[in-house]
């Protein structure tokens, strides 16, 4: 939203009355003028005073309604006079129902909270979770950065083993899957205890570790190119 | 065994001393010496085969190479101020061909830059700092007061610390790290090779691993520390105080021992998590720290012998 200028995010046109008095199409609803001291050329009042004391109605409506009473003939019950204990009975009434609403609302919304925003997975229950990686996106979540630079060494992994031993490219991919392996672990534990910190502290260890690798890996291949 | 059968065992074995006899025509060995600056650089590259470096009291640099690549220029030893370069050259190396076997003498205090990939490295009296990294190979070398970096793709590093204020980083990812006697600054990491420190003594000590197993021994010195982390390695402490220590000991799942009669805590009433600390040795003398983290791995300290 820009200074001064509503510019609402679905982009048709704004509802309702507008800033300026009217009513979206220009017309004025006030039926005044903005400062209400001029218009229809009726004279300036400037206190209260020059008010007229008394207007007449055009049309008297009181004989009709009295009329209408007497046709009815409802027996007027008088307003109960009601004790300081009943008006606390009532008090405590609403209170009690005030506080039921306040209470489901908050079932509710725990309700909603423990099944995850798509409302399928629990994120923190007594039962394991089934989603870990949702989970854990609570607690630890990969920069950008971090993301790009893996998908880039992850990518060109293949080529970059087989120009290793043999021995060695499988003593490196078992490493990895160790790795791997560690990770869920431990994504499955913070799944639990999301906010665990020793688990916290592994888990970015883990993955520390992971780039560790996938970066020894390409400096490998690279040496063995180089010398 | 009849006339027969000799006769074709006879003429197996004449093949395969024909063949053995053709294939070591083809070797070659390589001589140089250089001069260097005793506290110069030494640099060393081999993609297959061995480097065993050592020092002595010239100041020069002897190689001496067997299974030579043949050709010339294949070796080359290139000189330049404090900086001495050794490089192996195969063209389009592969791996498996039995490799250069490179045997270097260095003065005491050089530093040595020593890079392989399919080959083991040793370096034996080197004095000045140390940087190894080998892709697929062991590596074995003695640590004196200077730094040692030792990098071992899935190969074991070996480390003699012959030097109580050795300064050592070293890091595999499936080999074995080994440390024997004594270290000022140690921090060893690992994946999934164990990591295996015999220390007479220690001062600072890092290791960490995803599942290694862990075996630390030794004295740890007034004002000393050992933090220690793995995922699911099993770590065994033996630590001895120099005056005493506090410990403090996490784990998510995993046991926690030890024999000092102190018993662990659970962190949640409900939930997993123990944790183990205190103290060893007299009140107000325990100024080194050990700190354990696991999260599956079991751990045991122990302050006895």
């Amino acid at each position: 939203m820009s200074a001064g200028k509503y510019e609402p995010e679905d982009g048709g046109a704004a509802k309702g009355t507008m800033g300026d008095g009217t009513n979206g199409n220009g017309t004025n609803v006030s039926g005044t003028s903005g400062d209400g001291m001029r218009g229809n050329g009726r004279r300036k009042i400037r206190a209260l005073r020059e008010l007229q004391h008394e207007v007449t109605p055009p049309r008297d409506l009181w004989p009709q309604i009295q009329a209408r009473l007497a046709q009815e003939s409802v027996p007027v019950r008088p307003a109960p006079v009601r004790s300081p204990y009943a008006r606390r009975a009532s008090y405590m009434r609403v209170v009690a129902a005030a506080a039921m609403v306040a209470a489901l609302g908050v079932g509710v919304w725990i309700g909603r909270y423990e099944r995850g925003p798509s409302g399928q997975t629990p994120m923190v229950a007594s039962t394991p979770s089934t989603n870990t990686a949702q989970a854990v996106q609570a607690a630890y979540q990969p920069s950008a950065k971090y993301v790009r630079d893996r998908a880039a060494l992850v990518k060109s992994l293949e080529a970059k083993l087989d120009s290793l031993p043999p021995d060695t490219r499988a003593k490196v991919l078992a490493s990895l899957t160790t790795i791997q392996k560690s990770k869920q672990e431990l994504e499955t534990a913070l799944g639990h205890d999301p906010t665990n910190a020793l688990l916290q502290e592994l888990l970015v260890d883990a993955y520390q570790d992971e780039m560790r690798v996938l970066t020894a890996v390409h400096e490998a291949a690279a040496n063995d190119k180089g010398i | 065994m009849t006339r027969g059968s000799d006769m074709r065992t006879m003429v197996m074995m004449l093949v395969v001393v024909v063949g053995w006899g053709l294939a070591r025509a083809g070797d070659e060995t390589f001589e140089r010496t250089v001069a260097a600056d005793p506290h110069g650089t030494v640099e060393i590259t081999n993609i297959s085969g061995r480097i065993e470096v050592s020092a002595w009291d010239n100041p020069q640099v002897q190689v001496h190479a067997e299974h030579a690549p043949a050709g010339q220029g294949n070796i080359t030893v290139d000189s330049d101020h404090d900086r001495v370069t050794i490089k192996v050259l195969v063209p389009g190396a592969s791996f498996g061909r039995g490799g250069t076997q490179l045997f270097v003498k260095v003065p005491r205090e050089s530093g040595l830059e020593v890079s392989a990939v399919s080959a083991d490295v040793s370096t034996r009296d080197v004095q000045g700092p140390q940087q190894l990294k080998v892709v697929s190979g062991e590596i074995k070398a003695d640590a004196f007061q200077k730094d040692v970096e030792a990098k071992s793709f899935s190969g074991d590093v070996i480390i003699q610390a012959r030097n109580p204020g050795a300064h050592l980083r070293l890091s595999s990812i499936s080999g074995e790290i080994k440390v024997e006697h004594g270290a000022a600054d140690l921090e060893a990491t690992n994946v999934s090779g164990d990591v295996l420190l015999h220390l007479d003594s220690m001062h600072n000590l890092r290791v960490h691993t995803t599942s290694s197993d862990v075996v630390v021994e030794g004295k740890l010195l007034h004002g000393g520390s050992i933090d220690a982390d793995t995922v699911s390695g099993e770590m065994k402490l033996r630590v001895i105080p120099d005056k005493g220590f506090d410990y403090d000991i996490s784990t998510f799942s995993g046991d926690i021992d030890n024999c000092m009669g102190a018993k662990a805590e659970s962190v949640h009433r409900y939930g997993p998590g123990s944790r183990l600390h205190g103290s060893v040795g007299p009140e107000g003398s325990n100024d080194a720290q050990i700190r354990v983290k696991s999260m599956s791995g079991s751990v045991r300290l122990c302050d006895k012998p």
